[in-house]
């Protein structure tokens, strides 16, 4: 009984002190966070959009967007990325063994034909590719579908995308995200921009559940109905607008996400592409970049804008929703385990001595330390008399603290975006942050233990089938 | 513990709380001020927008110019900031759009509504994204009498500051662009496509110096000379273009045998050829495949059907394909009959929808 007693004191200080650093890193992350958006809206003046828009000189972009069975939307999202502004760029869409009518409908709506297409396998692929497909029409001529075997993943899908692609930059999207128009020079700006070496950007994803779309394109953001997609859209603006914008700041980004980044291809290529195997196939690109860099010696720089410009469509389900997030813990396990290695050994610079410990520590150990916290405060209501005072008192002040943090978030987003409409959706979304920490965040939790688990046990994982609404049309 | 469970409950929590609070107030206070204030905005605009147009085409002499405009202040907020800047952007818009003799009265509309005050007052801020706020506007209007300004931020250690106010200076004074030649230790890609873009559109005349561009150390000047150089046609320095081909910095390379392709330097084939097999930058190498497809000749023919039979990447052989396929395509399909990766590869570059 001493013996547990001592244990339980030792966990009630070890979180108190994990509490408190966890906290003072939020600080300093929004602090970050706001120089960097600020230093971001005065870079503005250096070089106008339409400047780049109307030059010769800007470098080709191919937007890559594997597709697995997405009939209902795949016609939308084509001619939502050919819409887009940008001096030259190519759409390679491709289709990754899909069993419903996904290839069918692109070949009926653009016109498509089989070509002999020169196939160069810079990176490796699993599945195997069983023809590429132009439109004969000149308006779809930046248009390049690509079909092949389903190789079981999105990364072996996406390098096939890269392998078929001609430009020097690549976006890679998922084929449900909605672009904004200015996506392309946004992305691009960056590698203009910058005198130092320039590999990856992203920038924020926002959900597009009740948003009104037509032809492709954004008509009107809505606030997303039901309990999970809003709780994601609060998970969504803190995470875009706070912490990847501070981690921009620092150069200290480890994930550009799968469903919005521009990548140059040659460091891609260097790389060997996606890994097939992964499981967070964009967190394990950009470490391996990370890598590859480190140990070349070579300076580069990973960069993240706050603007919105790309929308997609969440689980809504509380079903898809954990089979997403445990897919997320997966790949974030496999990540750490993969690149160990690189774990606090100085050769790996900033990415060993603070990413990977922070992303342990601080992603991949709080909802273990949270199980552990409960069984602790478990067997201290069967064993002892617990101190109630201390743990309302501790509880609320976490409770607390995050609220501060989401709130900070949508003040900060809605200054910058005004992605709401009226009084009523911002109180909606106040009263959902009120709730998040009880009712999302252990969802949360459990998943990402579950993903733990099944890493460990190493069962097979499935991508992508996502069931889809669709979008709501304007006429 | 106790300590802090009393340092948490009487000081952290209600410290929390009420930022909280302020928080949640600031954000429904700055919803409710937006949505109160935007359509007040939206009729600004609007008033300012007939206002503008209807008095630039009424050819108006200066004297009812002012008496309309000291009217039209009554109306509206004139005074708030944002109210300066929607006439101040109208105002922009206007110059851009419009031609002829009609911009002198918009400088003088300008100078009425007292904006060129306003303009000053960025200029003279302390922050240097606001200085570059106002050297957008003097740019935009092209409104000289701002020129001291842009000299005097020129050589600003802000890099987006310095860009901007030799971009003002260049649009201000575009007959006389020989101050160019120092702007390579503030530039970079971003800031040439911004000179580059002001040329295209704007064809000021051609530097006089411009011949001296690329004997420079600064590899800014060297790559923009030779971009002014293909702009303008100028062939009066080949030779020392080709002699940049050997210049160790790549992007300088790179922009040589661009310009040997656009100036057509024919002299320049033996020299790209040799250029290429010492090369390392896949790019140049590209380029160098895409200029002897508009000036090569036999040796041309030669070097491409070597680099077919070598182990050479199957990106730069495609590109030798494209380059053959284009000057001499019968040569290309009798030579390679039987080999099946150039085949391949010519049924590529032959589809007609790429």
């Amino acid at each position: 009984m001493i013996i547990l007693k001592e244990i339980l004191v030792f966990y009630e200080k070890f979180v108190l002190i994990f509490s408190l650093t966890y906290i003072l890193l939020f600080v300093i992350l929004g602090i970050t966070a706001f120089i960097a958006v600020r230093r971001y809206l005065h870079q503005r003046y250096f070089i106008q959009d339409d400047v780049l828009l109307k030059s010769n000189y800007v470098p080709g972009v191919s937007i890559i967007a594997p597709a697995f069975n997405e009939s209902v939307t795949v016609v939308y999202n084509v001619k939502s990325m050919l819409s887009l502004n940008y001096p030259q760029f190519e759409v390679v869409l491709v289709n990754d063994g899909s069993s419903d009518d996904t290839l069918q409908k692109l070949i009926d709506e653009f016109g498509l034909v089989k070509v002999d297409f020169y196939y160069q396998k810079k990176v490796f692929t699993i599945g195997e590719v069983r023809g590429h497909y132009k439109s004969e029409h000149a308006v779809y001529s930046n248009l390049l579908v690509v079909d092949k075997v389903n190789g079981k993943s999105k990364a072996d899908a996406s390098n096939a995308g890269i392998n078929s692609s001609k430009y020097p930059l690549f976006v890679c999207t998922d084929v449900d995200c909605i672009l904004r128009r200015d996506t392309l020079i946004k992305l691009a700006k960056p590698f203009i921009e910058s005198k130092e070496r320039v590999v990856a950007t992203g920038a924020a994803i926002r959900i597009s559940n009740s948003c009104e779309i037509k032809d492709g394109l954004m008509v009107q953001t809505h606030f997303p109905e039901g309990w999970y997609p809003r709780f994601q859209e609060l998970e969504y603006v803190r995470t875009f607008i706070f912490g990847r914008m501070a981690w921009s700041h620092m150069n200290s980004l480890l994930l550009v996400s799968g469903g919005l980044g521009m990548f140059e291809k040659e460091v891609v290529i260097a790389v060997g592409g996606f890994f097939y195997k992964s499981l967070g196939e964009d967190m394990d690109l950009i470490t391996r970049i990370r890598m590859y860099l480190h140990e070349k010696k070579e300076k580069f720089k990973i960069i993240y804008i706050p603007e919105s410009l790309c929308w997609t469509e969440v689980p809504s389900t509380y079903k898809v929703f954990i089979r997403q997030r445990v897919r997320w813990a997966r790949g974030l396990f496999q990540t750490l385990v993969f690149y160990k290695k690189m774990f606090l050994n100085p050769k790996y610079g900033r990415t060993g001595l603070f990413i990977l410990p922070h992303y342990f520590l601080f992603e991949f150990m709080v909802p273990i330390f949270e199980l552990i916290g409960v069984i602790m405060l478990t067997t201290s209501f069967i064993f002892f008399t617990p101190n109630l005072r201390w743990f309302i008192d501790l509880s609320l002040a976490v409770y607390f603290f995050y609220l501060l943090i989401t709130i900070m978030s949508i003040l900060f987003d809605d200054i910058m975006y005004k992605s709401y409409v009226g009084m009523k959706e911002i109180g909606i979304l106040v009263f959902y942050a009120l709730l998040e920490p009880i009712l999302y965040h252990p969802v949360n939790i459990f998943s990402s233990l579950k993903g733990y688990y099944l890493y460990l046990r190493n069962k097979e994982v499935k991508w992508g089938n996502m069931e889809r609404k669709g979008f709501t049309t304007t006429k | 513990m106790i300590d802090i469970d009393e340092f948490l409950r009487h000081f952290i929590i209600p410290e929390f709380v009420f930022i909280f609070s302020m928080l949640v107030g600031a954000l429904f206070l700055y919803k409710f001020y937006y949505d109160f204030h935007t359509p007040k905005v939206k009729l600004v605009k609007k008033r300012v927008d007939e206002f503008l147009t209807g008095l630039i085409l009424s050819y108006s002499d200066k004297e009812s110019i002012e008496a309309e405009i000291r009217g039209f202040v009554k109306e509206i907020p004139l005074h708030k900031k944002w109210c300066k800047r929607v006439v101040l952007h109208k105002l922009m818009f206007l110059h851009q759009n419009l031609r002829g003799d009609v911009t002198k009265e918009l400088y003088y509309i300008y100078e009425c509504f007292g904006l060129y005050e306003f303009t000053l007052s960025y200029l003279n801020s302390w922050f240097w994204n606001t200085k570059c706020e106002g050297l957008v506007q003097l740019r935009e209007l092209k409104y000289k009498i701002g020129k001291d300004y842009a000299l005097k931020y020129i050589g600003s250690k802000n890099q987006t500051l310095s860009s901007n106010a030799y971009l003002a200076l260049m649009v201000m004074e575009p007959d006389d662009l020989d101050f160019l030649i120092d702007y390579s230790h503030h530039a970079n890609y971003a800031g040439e496509i911004n000179i580059i873009d002001f040329i295209h559109h704007n064809k000021p005349p051609k530097p006089k110096n411009l011949n001296e561009w690329i004997y420079r150390n600064e590899v800014t000047t060297i790559i923009l000379g030779l971009k002014f150089m293909i702009f303008y046609n100028f062939t009066e320095e080949n030779k020392k273009i080709l002699e940049l081909l050997r210049h160790e910095n790549w992007e300088v390379r790179h922009e040589a045998i661009h310009a040997i392709s656009v100036l057509s330097i024919f002299e320049g084939e033996d020299e790209l050829i040799e250029l290429f097999y010492r090369e390392d930058r896949v790019e140049n190498k590209i380029e160098i495949l895409e200029t002897l497809k508009s000036i090569g000749s036999d040796s041309t023919k030669i070097f491409l059907t070597e680099i077919l039979n070598s182990d050479e990447v199957a990106g730069i052989k495609l590109k030798a394909v494209f380059c053959l396929n284009v000057t001499n395509k019968t040569y290309l399909i009798e030579t390679f009959e039987g080999n099946d990766d150039v085949e391949r590869m010519i049924k590529h570059v032959n589809i007609k929808y790429i």
